[in-house]
């Protein structure tokens, strides 16, 4: 019974937590500029990010230890630097992106500037991850985040031509703006594969004392609850393909975002949209916020739980301190939080490599997974996800100078 | 043999910081069809948004926010407008845009936000 409840907690915790403002945002553009035609991208995306939450959620259960513990000890301090400053600027910017997601959704709901609510956002989190433990922080923000299945609801209203939907899964050339495209088929991977996502579930891993036992449930989390989530994101192309591409609408502004539910499911949509984007962005900017906490504190060797007193564990208690208030400062100043989203979810694309390559010699590795070590199926996941990491890595800066418009 | 390799790694480094910082000035230059685009697209916004307020699904709230942005990118683009457009067709062109989104933004969040 108890493992029937995990494994619903898991897939609920996944589904609500999919949606952020990486994934909204980019979604919503691809669907108003490209129709169904980005559908492939997002679809490999959640498929990449299901195989490497399974694999870090694994070596966290199997060895009782985080990815980054690994990563560190296996590849030398001298290694673990590179991934450590690139995952913290990249995380640091994402967050920065997920305030400004829940300010921008404030500033909707209230019509007071977005500017005005960056730092209240940013205290709040920092009361609830002071405050909370991590059942708090991971659960209560993805239960609330099914909010999200709004997109679900509005896509099936506006009665797709489904046929249409399945075909958009096999990969198809752009008929105009290549650029433009493929910037934001590295955008939306950018969005769905963010390192923060696996470093922080493998640390949510030992934080609920994951073992062996619990492989079943990391299995079945990673993946349903990742295909579900990701039906959501899907969801969010459909509505716009059906709202924006056909009236001609580029998303160059959250404001018009709003719209997007309107017509589906009139006022409640909307009322609902914000909804999503203020619970989905405050939900990501908690757990981003623990995932730079739980980074430092891994890497450097310190005290860290969640589930501890901020006095038990003061160094990275000092850390999320420091990185919400920080991350609500480019928001506050008034940088547009598109363009924040867009910039951040690009360069989390190029990053890629250096989180998912080092997988592919610790996921073999018999001395510390043992039996648990990856199968020819997972490998050869596992080396198309990192071949695909190094072709971001290539050309996710070119296009941002490209097609970001 | 060592040494010589590494002056020569080093005498290549500013080069290739160069050609970085050259890829991230080049973006390609703006056209008329992209901001023509973008006040089209702007004016779809505008007329979607008032058709919502008007059957009472959008608050005048957000609707003022978004007569905002709109304005906004008519402000914007009437600038590139005015450099990009060469030909006595192309000026006539985005001025008929350019009127089409104005006319749009009139519409719109209009009333007191009260909502």
């Amino acid at each position: 019974m108890k493992k029937w409840a995990e494994l619903a907690l898991g897939i609920v915790t996944s589904i609500g937590g999919f949606l952020e403002v990486g994934s909204i945002a980019t979604s919503a553009q691809a669907g108003a500029e490209f129709g169904y035609q980005l559908l492939w991208v997002l679809i490999v995306g959640t498929l990449s990010l299901a195989f490497l939450m399974e694999m870090t959620g694994r070596l966290a259960a199997v060895s009782r230890r985080t990815y980054v513990d690994h990563l560190r000890q296996c590849f030398g301090v001298r290694f673990f630097m590179a991934p450590l400053i690139v995952v913290l600027i990249v995380s640091f910017l994402v967050l920065a992106s997920e305030v400004g997601g829940v300010s921008i959704a404030l500033q909707m709901a209230t019509g007071i500037g977005f500017q005005w609510w960056a730092v209240p956002v940013a205290l709040a989190g920092w009361l609830l991850l002071w405050r909370g433990t991590f059942g708090v922080v991971e659960q209560g923000t993805a239960i609330l985040g099914l909010v999200a299945l709004v997109f679900a609801v509005g896509a099936v209203k506006l009665h797709p031509h489904w046929g249409e939907v399945v075909r958009a899964a096999l990969p198809s050339a752009p008929a105009h703006d290549r650029a433009r495209y493929w910037y934001l088929a590295v955008s939306i991977l950018g969005a769905s594969v963010s390192p923060y996502l696996f470093l922080f579930y493998s640390a949510g891993a030992v934080e609920d004392g994951w073992t062996e036992e619990h492989l079943l449930v990391n299995r079945v989390t990673a993946g349903l609850g990742n295909v579900f989530g990701g039906g959501l994101a899907i969801a969010v192309v459909v509505v716009a393909a059906l709202v924006f591409s056909t009236r001609g609408i580029r998303v160059d502004r959250y404001e018009q975002i709003s719209l997007l539910l309107a017509s589906p499911l009139g006022r409640a949509g909307v009322a609902l949209f914000l909804a999503t984007l203020c619970i989905t962005c405050f939900g990501s900017t908690l757990e981003i916020t623990l995932s730079i906490a739980y980074l430092l504190a891994q890497g450097f060797g310190w005290e860290w739980s969640e589930n501890l007193k901020p006095a038990k564990d003061a160094r990275f208690a000092m850390v999320y301190t420091v990185v919400i208030v920080a991350a609500a400062l480019p928001i506050a100043i008034g940088v547009d939080p598109l363009a924040l989203t867009n910039l951040s979810m690009t360069l989390t694309a190029a990053s890629l490599p250096l989180t998912v390559v080092p997988l592919l010699v610790l996921m073999n590795d018999r001395e510390v997974l043992m039996k648990h070590v990856n199968g020819w199926m997972t490998n050869g996941a596992l080396v198309l996800i990192a071949l695909l990491s190094l072709v971001l890595f290539v050309a996710a800066l070119p296009l941002q100078k490209l097609g970001g418009g | 043999m060592t040494v010589s390799r590494t002056q020569h790694h080093r005498a290549r480094r500013p080069a290739a910081i160069g050609a970085v910082l050259l890829l991230a000035a080049c973006g390609p230059a703006p056209t008329l069809d992209d901001a023509l685009a973008t006040v089209h697209s702007w004016t779809a916004t505008t007329t979607l948004a008032g058709d919502h307020e008007r059957s009472g699904v959008l608050s005048h709230r957000l609707a003022a926010q978004l007569r905002d942005r709109g304005a906004d990118a008519h402000r914007e683009e009437t600038q590139s407008l005015d450099t990009l457009a060469r030909s006595a067709g192309d000026r006539r062109r985005a001025q008929a845009a350019l009127d089409s989104l104005g006319r749009a933004l009139q519409t719109l969040g209009a009333q007191p936000a009260a909502r």
